[in-house]
């Protein structure tokens, strides 16, 4: 019985890792949520992190919903749009879920802009709205007013149709080859993509420019463009949905997915065991702080989606390639080498075509294996952001996934496959 | 006694002591130099998890 299903572990896990690794996400278009997200109703909210009870979020998540929900024109204000909330007339699910994944606690509504990436070889698709800039007040870190308010409708009504007709008249931006140099330029490509955006630009830029737009547009889109050193992020976070869109539901994979918080819980999901979340009250990030004044007790519980890019072998597991962003919690350059070689242990494989020239030219590892974090008790670090226990950006940092996550999981896996 | 035995016994001891460190700092306290290697038990030593964990092939 052990050795059958250690087999059919084995065989499963090979299939998800090839797609994994295999994968080629493309950027490919920019379109409104309710057209490519399917059965978008009209009064539907997602956000990151596993399901949520609204009644449990936090300020930052809660403020995050309402703003959307305003946003879109469902609520005249934030306190209106909390009562429809609870009364269930405005529908909150999980990003994740519905083909995509937000950056920090983004929520989307359905005229929301959506980068969509797509992987050739599997055919799988997923998305994430941009990332709004630089500043730490924005709907991302939740927070919403007027200022906010201008910015996305400038993102839906300038930035979204120009970046989607510049995108569209190209063959893609292939993401993994950006990922692939940047790799071995200081990135860790979740808290930090200064190279992989600027990448980006060169291709990005010169197909801006044709774009048949006013200038005036035209102008601020590429100011946008390159006054903001992570917009890449929200466009990676797009293909590594897409990477994982391919990678799941491999009956008896145990790879993990999809890593999500919303401030409240964070929860993983695995291969093998469909679109059900695993969950654990949602620790706090530790890190460096905007304000010297501030104190963890001024720091909200992770929420975001962007550690998705954890389960891609970027962020924690490219700790090596970025050594600088250690330094945001008092590391240091072997502390970093430390944590890649910690999900080494905890992974099934490693990108060969993204070489960190300090590690013996190896890659990043990548396919966190459930069973390998519990028998070695290594739980993943995963970067990003912290944000504001009222909402706003607080810092960046890195926080540890609640082993019960994977202990819940495999729990069930055993359940669903009648192990033992 | 084989003779590697007996040459064994008349080296230096060097231990190496898996998991609980108390052993290792006994040791210590008598001169022997000790290798520590950090161990805990899986999943916290949940006996349901760790036999799941070898049903799966770990």
């Amino acid at each position: 019985m052990a050795a059958r299903v250690k087999e059919l572990i084995e065989a499963a896990n090979k299939q998800s890792m090839q797609r994994i690794l295999d994968a080629q996400p493309t950027w490919v278009d920019v379109q409104p949520a309710r057209e490519f997200i399917p059965g978008f109703a009209d009064n539907l909210i997602l956000i990151a992190g596993p399901t949520l009870d609204p009644k449990e979020a936090k300020t930052p998540t809660r403020n995050s919903i309402c703003g959307a929900a305003v946003h879109e024109g469902l609520a005249k204000d934030m306190a209106q749009a909390w009562q429809m909330v609870l009364a269930g007339e405005i529908i909150v699910e999980p990003l994740q879920g519905h083909l995509s994944a937000g950056g920090a606690g983004y929520a989307v509504s359905a005229s929301t802009p959506v980068q969509v990436a797509l992987d050739p070889l599997s055919g799988a698709r997923g998305c994430c709205a941009f990332q709004e800039g630089n500043s730490p007040e924005s709907l991302r870190w939740g927070m919403y007013n007027a200022a906010i308010e201008k910015k996305l409708s400038w993102l839906r009504e300038e930035l979204g149709p120009v970046l989607g007709a510049a995108i569209r008249g190209s063959e893609g931006i292939n993401i993994r080859n950006i990922l692939a140099r940047a790799e071995s330029m200081g990135d860790e490509n979740h808290s930090r993509q200064v190279a992989a955006s600027g990448l980006l630009l060169q291709q990005l830029i010169p197909l801006v420019m044709d774009v048949n737009c006013a200038e005036k547009t035209r102008s601020e889109v590429v100011k946008f463009l390159c006054g903001n050193e992570r917009f890449f992020l929200h466009i990676f976070i797009a293909g590594v949905v897409a990477v994982m869109e391919a990678a799941k539901n491999v009956e008896y994979s145990t790879v993990v997915v999809g890593f999500g918080g919303n401030g409240t819980d964070f929860g993983i999901k695995v291969s093998g065991m469909g679109d059900e979340w695993f969950s654990a009250p949602c620790p706090s990030s530790k890190g460096m702080l905007l304000n010297p004044e501030w104190t963890e007790a001024d720091t909200s519980r992770y929420f975001g989606d962007s550690c998705i890019v954890e389960t891609y072998g970027f962020g924690g597991p490219s700790a090596a390639a970025g050594p600088m962003v250690v330094r945001l919690y008092g590391g240091n350059f072997d502390d970093a080498m430390q944590r890649t070689e910690d999900y080494r242990e905890i992974s099934l494989g490693s990108h060969d075509w993204a070489p960190i020239p300090w590690m013996g030219y190896q890659g990043p590892p990548v396919g966190i294996d459930i069973r390998k974090v519990i028998a070695t008790g290594i739980a993943p670090t995963i970067h990003g952001g912290i944000g504001h226990v009222n909402g706003g950006q607080a810092g960046a940092g890195a926080m540890i996934v609640p082993m019960e996550c994977f202990v819940k999981a495999l729990k069930a896996f055993g359940k669903k496959y009648n192990i033992g | 006694m084989s003779a590697k035995t007996r040459e064994l016994f008349a080296a230096d001891i060097v231990a190496i002591n898996v998991g609980t460190e108390f052993f290792a700092d006994s040791l210590r306290k008598q001169g022997v130099e000790v290798e520590q290697v950090e161990w805990r038990p899986p999943a916290g030593g949940d006996k349901e998890v760790a036999r799941l964990l070898e049903l799966m092939g770990m």
